[in-house]
């Protein structure tokens, strides 16, 4: 398996990101999976589409994002919805805010596996090694385990909801509170298609096509 | 909803607390970073983060809860 890391590092959040990603390197060295890094300097548009052209199973970001797309070392986006056929059929494995939203579905619509979050993305600093863990879980279920994707998706909720738990019982309540956001927000968009547990449902029904849709529309006005 | 000003009390409390045991400490949401005291004053101004904030709490309540139910149920043979 060949796999891409993107990991930005230009402003305290991403500094942090930036080390969370350092395990995930770690695990794709112990699961043998073949990983280019694209760090800082060289987490911008240009060189992710020069390693997505020479060919990846699994794209990597560790950053901010936002509904529509993953941002890189220069504040410009390095995937967004005008370039993210560059990711079609691959696995997608995120920690960025939001982009599961959009920027995840059309992925998923062009046969790609991403896992990613819908929401605004929070962690506290009394708490590092607890949300590290929790974002980097599903990596291990998914490329170390090979487990599918909608029983990683269970397993890594087991976990927020564990560690959220050991949180709340050491006083670090705003950190739990927002290990019990990130965990209602992670998704697994399934290439398989969306099924009950995994997170697809709802993309399930935006995956109709909307030619169908509308024609529906028009026949029950019609009637 | 005098419940909410409490637990709203509370958590502006525990934030004093924080503050002055983990001067350090931040929030970041996002690109945003939040220092305690920066958190207690957004938490007076910014109704969708308090309602964010209370809604996770609440969820959190939730699975306490859940999880106090099930302790019980495997303790006792009953699940």
């Amino acid at each position: 398996m060949k796999a891409i890391l993107v990991r930005p590092n230009f402003d305290d959040a991403t500094r942090y990101t930036f080390a969370f990603a350092e395990e995930i390197l770690e695990r794709c060295r112990q699961a043998e999976i073949d990983v280019v890094e694209l760090a800082e300097g060289e987490a911008v548009k240009s060189r992710v589409e020069e390693e997505l052209k020479k060919g990846a199973d699994l794209f990597i970001f560790y950053d901010h994002g936002d509904e529509d797309c993953l941002v890189g070392q220069d504040g410009q986006p390095v995937i967004d919805l005008s370039n993210c056929n560059w990711l079609a059929g691959k696995d997608v494995y995120t920690l960025a805010c939001l982009s599961a939203k959009k920027l995840g579905v059309e992925v998923w619509r062009q046969k790609g596996k991403y896992w990613g979050y819908t929401e605004v993305v929070g962690f506290t600093t009394d708490a590092l090694p607890e949300f590290k863990r929790s974002f980097n879980c599903g990596f291990t279920y998914l490329f170390i385990e090979r487990v599918p994707h909608g029983t990683a998706l269970d397993k890594a909720r087991e976990t927020f909801d564990k560690l959220a738990t050991a949180l709340v019982s050491e006083g670090k309540i705003m950190a739990a509170i927002y290990m019990r956001k990130n965990r209602e927000s992670l998704v697994a968009y399934n290439a398989e298609g969306p099924t009950s547990g995994n997170g697809g449902c709802l993309l399930g029904l935006l995956k109709l096509p909307f030619q169908y849709v509308a024609a529906r529309l028009k026949e029950t006005r019609l009637k | 909803m005098g419940d909410e000003k409490v637990l709203k009390a509370a958590v502006l409390r525990y934030l004093e607390a924080k503050e002055k045991a983990e001067p350090d400490w931040k929030l970041f949401l996002g690109k945003e970073s939040l220092t305690a005291s920066q958190l207690r004053e957004r938490l007076n101004k910014d109704k969708k983060l308090w309602k964010e904030i209370r809604q996770w709490a609440d969820a959190l309540a939730v699975d306490m809860f859940n999880e106090g139910s099930k302790k019980i149920e495997s303790d006792s043979g009953t699940s």
